[in-house]
């Protein structure tokens, strides 16, 4: 028999000629550090479990929580992460036109989903429900506020991401980063899907 | 346009994005179930834990729902990692949620004054 192997054996590669397909490893690693970052709020729903009944004589859930604006931050940023999704479809197409209008979108509805909890935040503190009223007010703030912090990057991700589409067009860091921005605003519906029906819905019932 | 760059669209993690019936399917799943979750609190339609454990569930699947619409993570090759390392963190929540909230629960149990006022 030649020297060659034969072709078909079921062996690991152990050396290939080929170059690491980086987009892919990076990528996989983002989607990593995601399932990491969610261990973060694991830890704010675990403490919000803990004390969600701790009131202290202060405002209690139903007092607090506005339901329907609850309800309309869901489809915005539900919104928000299905229009990131139809613009990497214009990535996939080569077309930036496309990408750059519905990263728009994306930024539009995110930004009136941030600009809904701010006003909620800001009508409760005039109210005195502020964090130091009650350990049930403080985990509270300290969740929706996480989670509207990674709003406020993954926007500003978004904006960024705008330009360099704009000035630097489809280049190969410039897809890198858009993959991984798609990655991150997923998890942001994801977490939402979580506060709204963990921390909103199951406090009414 | 340089070659790496050519490269880099035509990547398997670019084009599997391609449909958009799949992302409009999402939506409007996603919609639907946060509008019946919603409703089903609105019109205090079950008991309280069962109403919880519906609610929890239909979380869970807006959830399932994105990951498989948006993000296309299933059972093809390229996103094989995905989807074992997602499931595999499950467990990690679990764990986490389950076990704190038991040692919190025994705990404020115990120092009570008399046992049953949490």
């Amino acid at each position: 028999m030649a020297a060659g192997a034969d072709p078909t054996r079921d062996t690991p590669e152990l050396y290939s000629e080929s170059p690491p397909d980086t987009l892919s490893m990076r990528t996989f690693g983002f989607w990593l550090y995601m399932l990491g970052d969610s261990l973060i709020f694991t830890a704010l729903f675990v403490s919000y479990g803990v004390l969600q009944n701790n009131y202290a004589g202060g405002p209690t859930a139903s007092a607090v929580y506005t339901p329907f604006h609850f309800l309309f931050e869901s489809v915005l940023i539900y919104f928000s992460v299905f229009s990131v999704a139809m613009g990497m479809r214009g990535l996939a197409r080569g077309k930036r036109s496309a990408l750059m209008l519905w990263f728009c979108l994306a930024l539009a509805a995110g930004g009136i989903f941030l600009g809904i909890e701010i006003y909620d935040f800001n009508s409760q503190v005039a109210l005195g429900i502020t964090p130091l009223r009650s350990a049930f007010l403080s985990i509270y703030f300290t969740v929706v506020g996480t989670h509207g912090l990674h709003v406020a990057v993954g926007l500003l991700w978004i904006v960024v991401m705008l330009f360099q589409v704009g000035l630097k067009g489809f280049s190969a860091a410039v897809i890198q980063r858009l993959l991984c921005l798609e990655i991150f605003w997923l998890y942001q519906g994801f977490i939402w899907a979580c506060v709204f029906t963990f921390v909103e819905l199951w406090s009414a019932i | 346009m340089l070659d790496e760059d050519k490269e880099a669209l035509e990547h398997p993690e670019v084009q599997i994005g391609r449909k958009a019936s799949s992302k409009i399917i999402g939506y409007v799943i996603s919609l639907l179930l946060t509008a019946l979750a919603f409703s089903l609190v609105y019109a205090h339609a079950l008991p309280g834990p069962a109403l919880q454990g519906v609610i929890a569930f239909l979380a869970g699947a807006v959830i399932c729902v994105q990951l498989y619409f948006f993000s296309n993570v299933d059972l093809r090759h390229s996103q094989r990692w995905n989807l074992i390392t997602t499931i595999l963190t499950i467990p990690l929540f679990a764990l986490m949620i389950g076990l704190s909230i038991w040692l919190f629960y025994e705990l404020a149990l115990r120092v009570q004054i008399s046992a049953g006022l949490f």
